[in-house]
């Protein structure tokens, strides 16, 4: 009772606040807790993006670091790589150390490098590195030499030495001994170069020369320096950036004061917080050069800090691991900005919010005094009001008109209160709603007192219709299946309200659904039911719209290959499925009611489950968005990849979190992403590979992107990027460029160009490949053509030597195939044997020898092929397409593929018909000769041996006899050797001609003379006509032609015919001829030897010299005569019917 | 007991000296002819107990003049002896074919000619 009392103060208490303070109150509270909860999930979700700032930062800046860490050391490694193949292709003399140190020193102008070197096995040693900031040479030029170091000019010239070191000992070095101990090519260990140098590291790589034996190593050094430069570059400002070898040893520190000191090398058990706990904190994992990339928060001296450790690992055995340190208080520093600005949003907000809300209420209750005043005066309660109306006040005069209208509702009013009936029906009337007072009674029909004219929409019948028979009418309208449970329902209600939903169907067909709710009101005995009817079509329509939405909804993702779930997920890592979707069914092929925690995970392989449940929960538990995605192995055995996006929060009341997991099955996309993946990876090797310099250029000639190349290491700049092309090549070229590029982007085609360019004064040959890449962007592929034009053009001029050689060769060539068919002939070889080019490449070698040779060339080549013999020469006749036999001397040898298969034979063909001939014609010579000698001798020899035996002492005549025979043989010697010398003479020209006027009758006379006793002798008879004209010749060389033709005619006519010599003058320019006949009655002579006999023993036939007493000198004299005068010679004949010599002179010798 | 021989030879200054060197030496009669024909001739009218032969005559060869004097029976048995100026290897070939007693080369020793002669043929 005491505390009825109480509460009934409080009531009271409240009862007298202010109404404007009971209202502004409650609102300033929720603006003020709603502020603060806004800015509540502000403060969360900055911490949450300062989280993932730090992490993407320590990831991205990792990233950057082991791009240029790599770009960095395989620049080194790379230009190794391309000294060791200049030195193989021998383009560089390594012996050469004035060569070496120049090309040294113009690879060392282009890198970045802190010294490249090359150390001989004898310890001589040549190098380019800095010494204060300019690059010099270094050289011990012989083995235990004192080292120079000389300074350079612009072209890389040595100057002057600057420096000598006595024994350098270059050998002991460490890039010297690591490379030696590896054989191929490393890094070296890292170790103190020398002061400036406190930390450097070499790629070496030793040098083989053809027969695999050391000749040196070609080093390059790098300074780790330069590795501190670019992590103090990577931007990460109070962070830091560190590398360290897995052993422990700190290579680079993006802190500049943490150069170590010379000679101490610092491992990471040092003092330095940071690095401590790092390494602390990673040798949990167990050993350094295990670790993978790796991404945590560690707090390290109270300071929350994002580390990412990433591994460096490659193949010439480095083995580092970059590790960035972002402290969060850098992060926050720039949040923080946003943090002061967001409260001070709030504020304003809130006093803003604050403001309005006031002004409102004090606008709202305005009115309050005003009608507590009126209900006062109609209470009749007069007084005094002031404007703060306590609220219980302003309760009464609420109820008071409360009281007043429902009073006026019903018919037991009292005359006071009849004036609002009006009112109320007339709102009861513009209601949408059927409003209804009836009373049930005993009989169970019901009584309706009142309904508003509604009931004439809904029912479609009019008011007074309907209440005169509103049971029937109700129930006619009703659905059959409704009838029973609404009469079920009325039965049972007697004291509750009253709530029924059913299906009316109206005369005009219509279908409505229809809901009424009533309260009871007991009333003498009967119930009077207050309520109203309300046309629910629309909802129950919506109603089931949503249903059929709901369907199509699950329709869709169970179809979609989306499965969708609701887990509950424990503390303990165990889940529930409250909900899971048909498409779950369908992507793994369990049931909703199968697929428990402990089944999902043993379907998840077990070296991808810890991962993915530690993802998942540390997720979970922060309730952050997540995506997983991992192998499961479905209930058919087939693995598939599937990702589930979770979003989670935390339910108190369950203890657990409630999460909300879509699954989609990406094996096609991991498929096809992983078939991405490599390609790209070929794609870029394949690109890197190539010695290309690639290009993306602007229309317009600006460069918008290089691929860098070893081939044009000065033309691949970074710096290139955005420069215009007239700035960085010749302006023809540029202009060159840009047309092949317009021509491209019109075209769409591909242009292809070729260009020369001066490039550090060496000139080259380049092509040019443009093609349209976008609208306005193309594609330039430069490649370097020198090397292949410089070989081609060798090439072209060594075939066409070959070629030169082979055809003009004065001896027959032919390559002959193994089966001894002709490949390629040469035209010598196609004289030799007659036949033309086509004819002999149809025949075979066979074909055209001799038949008794076939046999020893065939046996000789078989040797060949059996590797037997290397080449062979013989002598080999061939069968001429004339049908003669050509002597030759053939060469053989055989050539053969790289696979010692026989490719082909060379065959060289020396015709040695004329070697034979000379043989044959020296052969008679030395018969005639012979011969005719011994005739004269036997006749002196014999004449002489009787006279000197004295067996004619005593017969004078005899003796006399015997003289004259040995005296005419002696003179028919002495003519012999007069006639040889003669020839000898003229052949050889030593005997100049004498020429004189002579009158032609007198040389015909002495020549006549001459032969007068053998043309008598032999009973021939010379007749002779001739011109009495002077002739200017040698007198005694014509009168000797005309003896000997003569003497011929004589010698080969029958006996009592005439021998006809005439002379006749030709008029002719410049001079006139004299032009002589001698014509006999012999035997004639062949047609083939009408050339042959002017020529030195050369004679019908071999009988004619011991028959005509004649050794076949007397025509070639004839003939060296009368060319030597200028004049011609020459025979026609008839065998059987004689012969007719002729030669001509020129009447004047012109330059005698 | 003396012999009578047939020289033939064109050059008549050889048939000459060869037959003073076997007349004055030997104490042989001879007879000469200055071709082939009429050495064939004198072979069949004359009784010889041997033939000189030249190896080179303008109207015949030795091979054709000893196939005749081989060709006649009055004359086959005849012995034939060549006198010639041809002394290279494949002269001798030629001759060792032919049906000759032997071959004297010429120049010749006009006081020992008769001895080689008769050496050859026997006597």
């Amino acid at each position: 009772m005491k505390s009825f009392d109480s509460l009934h103060r409080v009531h009271q208490r409240l009862a007298k606040i202010p109404v404007g303070i009971l209202l502004s109150l409650p609102f300033l509270v929720q603006l003020l807790g709603a502020t603060g909860l806004v800015g509540y999930l502000i403060y969360r979700s900055e911490q949450q993006a300062i989280h993932n700032l730090g992490n993407k930062l320590v990831n991205e800046v990792g990233e950057r670091i082991y791009q240029q860490l790599d770009n960095y050391l395989q620049t080194a490694q790379v230009v190794n790589h391309r000294n060791l193949a200049v030195i193989h292709n021998g383009l560089l003399d390594i012996q050469d150390f004035e060569q070496t140190g120049h090309y040294f020193w113009h690879q060392f102008a282009t890198y970045n490098f802190n010294s490249i070197q090359f150390a001989k096995t004898d310890g001589s040693y040549i190098g380019v590195s800095y010494q204060d900031q300019i690059p010099v040479i270094s050289e011990v030029p012989k083995p235990n030499h004192k080292q120079f170091i000389y300074s350079t000019n612009h072209q890389g010239y040595r100057t002057q030495v600057q420096q000598t070191i006595a024994n350098p000992n270059v050998l002991q070095a460490a890039w010297y001994q690591d490379a030696v101990a590896a054989k191929q090519p490393i890094w070296t260990t890292v170790y103190p170069k020398n002061l400036s140098h406190p930390k450097a590291i070499s790629a070496s790589t030793p040098v083989y020369d053809s027969e695999g034996s050391l000749t040196g190593v070609l080093s390059i050094d790098l300074n780790l320096k330069q590795i501190n430069r670019f992590l103090q570059q990577s931007e990460i400002g109070r962070g830091r950036a560190i590398i360290l070898e897995t052993s422990g040893l700190l290579i680079a520190d993006s802190e500049p004061t943490e150069i170590m000191a010379q000679g101490e090398q610092r491992h990471i058990a040092t003092t330095e917080p940071l690095i401590q706990s790092i390494t602390t904190h990673l040798t949990r994992f167990g050993n350094l050069n295990q670790l993978q990339q790796y991404s945590t928060q560690l707090a390290i001296a109270e300071q929350l800090t994002y580390i990412h450790v990433l591994p460096y690992q490659n193949a010439y055995g480095l083995d580092w691991l970059i590790i960035v340190a972002v402290p969060e208080l850098e992060l926050r520093q720039n949040v923080g900005v946003n943090q002061r600005h967001t409260l001070l949003l709030c504020a304003i907000i809130i006093l803003l919010v604050a403001a309005i809300g006031i002004v409102t209420t004090q606008w709202f209750i305005n009115p309050a005094p005003y009608l507590v005043q009126a209900d006062a005066i109609a209470q009749r309660q007069f007084g005094s009001f002031n404007n703060k109306v306590p609220v219980a006040q302003l309760v009464n005069t609420f109820r008071h008109i409360a009281q007043f209208n429902t009073a006026a509702t019903f018919q037991n009013r009292s005359p006071r209160e009849q004036h609002p009936k009006p009112i109320l029906q007339n709102l009861a009337q513009s209601l949408p709603e059927i409003i209804y007072s009836a009373v049930i009674k005993p009989d169970g029909l019901m009584h309706f007192e009142y309904i508003n004219p509604v009931v004439e929409n809904v029912y479609e019948i009019s008011a007074a219709e309907f209440l005169a028979q509103p049971n029937r009418i109700i129930l006619m309208q009703m659905h059959p299946e409704d009838r029973a449970g609404y009469l079920k329902q009325v039965a049972q209600s007697t004291q509750a309200a009253f709530t029924y939903e059913w299906r009316s169907i109206t005369p005009s067909g219509k279908l409505k659904w229809l809901r009424t709710s009533s309260q009871p009101e007991q009333r003498r005995g009967d119930i009077c039911w207050h309520g109203v009817i309300l046309d629910i079509s629309e909802c129950k329509q919506r109603e089931q719209q949503l249903q059929a939405s709901q369907a199509q909804l699950n329709d869709i993702l169970n179809l979609a290959g989306v499965s969708i779930a609701r887990l509950r997920f424990y503390p303990d890592r165990t889940f529930e499925a409250d909900y899971c979707s048909a498409g779950c069914t369908a992507m793994v092929g369990y049931t909703p009611e199968e697929l428990t925690s402990q089944l999902w995970a043993s379907r998840i392989p077990p070296e991808d489950l810890q991962t993915v449940m530690d993802q998942a929960f540390a997720a979970i538990c922060q309730e952050q968005p997540i995506t997983i995605e991992f192998r499961f192995r479905r209930k058919d055995g087939s693995q598939c990849w599937l990702a589930d996006i979770l979003t989670s929060r935390w339910d108190e009341t369950e203890g657990c979190w409630i999460v909300i997991a879509v699954g989609v099955d990406i094996t096609e996309r991991k498929r096809i992403e992983t078939a991405l993946h490599e390609s790209e990876a070929l794609n870029r090797a394949i690109l890197n590979a190539l010695p290309d310099l690639i290009i993306r250029m602007h229309q317009d000639g600006t460069y918008l992107d290089v691929k860098p190349t070893t081939a044009f290491p000065i033309l691949t700049s970074p710096k290139l990027i955005g420069t215009n092309i007239s700035d960085l090549l010749p302006p023809d070229i540029a202009r060159q460029r840009l047309a092949a590029a317009a021509a491209a982007l019109s075209t769409k085609q591909m242009q292809i160009y070729e260009f020369p360019l001066v490039v550090n004064g060496q000139s080259l040959w380049q092509e040019g490949r443009v093609m349209p890449l976008t609208t306005d962007e193309v594609l330039v592929v430069i490649r370097d053509l020198t090397e292949r034009n410089q070989v081609q053009q060798a090439l072209q001029a060594s075939e066409q030597r070959f070629r030169q050689a082979f055809d003009d060769a004065p001896i027959g060539m032919a390559l002959v195939s193994p089966t001894g068919h002709f490949l390629k002939v040469n035209r010598t070889l196609c004289e030799i044997v007659g036949y033309t080019d086509e004819e002999l490449l149809a025949l075979t070698s066979d074909d055209i020898t001799h038949p008794d040779d076939r046999q020893a060339d065939s046996d000789y080549r078989q040797q060949l092929l059996t590797d037997k013999i290397r080449c062979y020469e013989m002598e080999k006749r061939y069968v001429r397409k004339q049908g003669d036999i050509v002597q030759t001397l053939l060469s053989v040898s055989l050539v053969k593929d790289a696979a010692q298969q026989p490719l082909y034979f060379i065959t060289q063909i020396l015709n040695i018909s004329d070697r034979h001939e000379i043989t044959r014609m020296k052969d008679e010579f030395i018969a005639i000769v012979s011969h005719e000698l011994r005739t004269p001798l036997t006749a002196i020899r014999g004449s002489l041996g009787i006279l000197a035996a004295g067996v004619l002492d005593d017969e004078p005549l005899q003796v006399k006899e015997v003289l004259q025979i040995a005296l005419s043989n002696s003179d028919r010697l002495v003519r012999l050797l007069d006639n040889l010398l003669n020839l000898k003479r003229l052949e050889s020209g030593m005997v100049p001609l004498t020429i004189e006027t002579h009158i032609v009758a007198d040389l015909v006379a002495q020549a006549i003379a001459c032969t007068a006793t053998i043309a008598q002798e032999a009973n021939i008879k010379i007749s002779t006509i001739f011109p009495t004209i002077q002739i200017q010749v040698a007198g005694d060389a014509i009168v000797q032609t005309l003896t000997n033709l003569l003497s011929n005619a004589i010698k080969f006519s029958p006996a009592g015919s005439t021998v006809w010599l005439s002379a006749e003058l030709q008029e002719s320019k410049p001079v006139p001829y004299i032009h002589f006949k001698v014509e006999d009655q012999g035997r004639g002579i062949p047609i083939d030897k009408l050339e042959s006999i002017f020529q030195p023993f050369q004679q019908v036939a071999i009988s004619d010299a011991q028959q005509k007493r004649g050794i076949g000198l007397g025509l070639a004299i004839c003939k060296r005569i009368v060319e030597q005068h200028g004049g011609q010679i020459w025979v026609n004949s008839e065998l059987g019917k004689g012969s007719t010599f002729y030669f001509t002179l020129p009447i004047a010798q012109q330059d005698v | 007991m003396t012999k009578h021989i047939l020289i033939v030879d064109d050059d008549k200054d050889i048939c000459r000296l060869v037959q003073i060197s076997l007349e004055k030496f030997a104490g042989w009669t001879t007879a000469i002819a200055q071709s082939g024909q009429e050495g064939l001739l004198k072979a069949k009218t004359e009784l010889l107990d041997a033939i000189l032969l030249d190896v080179s005559m303008p109207d015949m060869d030795g091979f054709q003049f000893v196939t005749q004097i081989q060709a006649n029976a009055a004359t086959r048995s005849v012995p034939i002896v060549l006198l010639t100026a041809k002394t290279l290897p494949g002269d001798r070939q030629r001759f060792a074919q032919m049906a000759v007693a032997g071959v004297i080369t010429k120049p010749f020793n006009p006081m020992t000619f008769w001895t080689q002669v008769a050496e050859i043929l026997g006597w």
